[in-house]
């Protein structure tokens, strides 16, 4: 074996080993993402594994480890996008008013909620405000991360989050009264 | 009364949402099946490892992803489009021009093509003739400006036939060229045509325009240009195998 094909072969293993542990490391939060986005659970397997592939074809332009996390979010909401072609409408939507009327709730109320029915209260909310509040929730991304991921300012993420919590706490207590099944 | 949420709360309501949203079950298959796709892609990458590159290659790599993405801008697309326009333009305007050129330089060449053969032994062709093999031997024999030697447009165009004309019981041969555009070329052989009445005299009599683009009234032999319709004597086709 030539020494140029000996580095090839040691790369590509290398690479190989990367892409399994960034599978196993990013696949549930991905889909959990996806899920978020797309509501349904066959469209955020494709979605999720729509990611991951890209991620195989495109690795040698990720320079850094650690920015891979980074990468596959952002190529999944990409892709999400793509497939919806809904960049235009997103970017039209106009954001709420600021509501300062937040709800008090004791968080123990929802501590018997099922999960599921926390994906569905999450996947009703506006897409504006599900997006960034997603990310947030699945995998515990920072600000400045979800800044990066949606290509937003960090104001206006921490802005969306507030007001997508208000929204996705108001859902839940009308989930609360219509069927009365957060206590077990 | 509502009132906002303390951080603590936030905190304890974003820890009990991330803990629901985390037990959100995966696929079982999930996994496998991103590896299962991927397996190509990674035993048979399209991309070149960064590694092995020298440093020049990556560069090199660099500058065609930059490049890439500003292939579909549509700044250098209309910038592109322009640049087309403009050597479309060009090349039009530069063809036509050529082709002016070639008009224009015409008799010059065709005198000087003319007076390195050997003229004053033409013998007069029949006028009868109208085989096409038997002109190609005539020119051949007589050391008439072969084909190839004439400008391309001219050596392409194919010999049409002999056309015969009558003048003060005179005759005289004149083998068509072919035709271009507006113009017929002609090579003449008037070997008994009357000195005292030159041929300039009986073309000026013709209607429409005319030129001569050649001639050696001591040979007397010349070569006409004439416009299509100008001319009404009838070709007498050429016999083709």
């Amino acid at each position: 074996m030539t020494a140029p094909n000996l580095i090839t072969d040691l790369t590509v293993h290398t690479f190989k080993a990367i892409f399994e542990d960034a599978v196993t490391s990013y696949y549930a939060p991905l889909y959990r993402f996806a899920y978020s986005l797309a509501k349904n659970e066959h469209e955020a397997s494709d979605l999720t594994q729509q990611a991951y592939y890209v991620y195989a074809q495109k690795g040698s332009t990720i320079k850094e480890t650690t920015k891979v996390k980074h990468w596959l979010f952002t190529t999944l909401y990409r892709e999400f996008l793509k497939q919806r072609r809904m960049s235009h409408r997103l970017a039209g939507e106009d954001e709420m008013p600021l509501d300062d009327d937040s709800i008090t709730v004791d968080a123990s109320t929802f501590e018997y909620l099922d999960p599921s029915k926390t994906m569905i209260a999450l996947q009703s909310v506006e897409e504006l405000y599900r997006i960034p509040l997603a990310l947030y929730y699945v995998d515990d991304n920072s600000y400045q991360e979800i800044a990066e991921i949606l290509s937003i300012p960090i104001g206006t993420v921490m802005s969306r989050i507030s007001r997508g919590r208000n929204l996705l706490k108001k859902i839940l207590i009308h989930q609360d009264h219509s069927t009365d099944s957060l206590l077990p | 009364m509502n009132l906002p949420l303390k951080n603590t709360e936030y905190t304890a309501f974003d820890t009990l949402l991330q803990s629901k949203i985390q037990q959100i079950p995966i696929p079982t298959h999930l996994k496998s099946t991103i590896l299962e796709r991927a397996a190509h892609q990674l035993e048979h990458p399209l991309w070149e490892p960064t590694v092995q590159k020298h440093p020049f290659i990556h560069w090199i790599h660099n500058g065609c992803d930059y490049i890439r993405q500003w292939l579909w801008h549509p700044a250098f697309l209309s910038a592109c489009a322009s640049v087309c326009m403009l050597l479309i333009l060009v090349f039009i305007l530069g063809d036509s021009d050529n082709l002016m050129a070639e008009k224009t330089d015409l008799p010059r060449f065709w005198e000087a093509a003319l007076n390195q053969s050997q003229l004053d032994t033409l013998p007069k062709l029949s006028l009868k003739s109208n085989d096409l093999e038997a002109i190609n031997i005539f020119l051949q024999s007589n050391q008439v400006p072969t084909l190839d030697t004439l400008p391309a447009w001219i050596a392409h165009l194919p010999l049409k036939g002999c056309q015969p004309f009558h003048w003060q019981n005179k005759h005289m041969s004149l083998i068509q060229m072919g035709t271009y555009s507006d113009i017929q070329l002609f090579i003449a052989f008037l070997k008994d045509f009357p000195n005292d009445q030159p041929i300039l005299h009986y073309i000026s009599q013709q209607k429409g325009s005319y030129s001569l683009v050649a001639w050696n009234d001591q040979t007397q032999h010349y070569t006409l240009v004439f416009p299509t319709n100008s001319l009404e004597i009838q070709t007498i086709p050429l016999q083709k195998n």
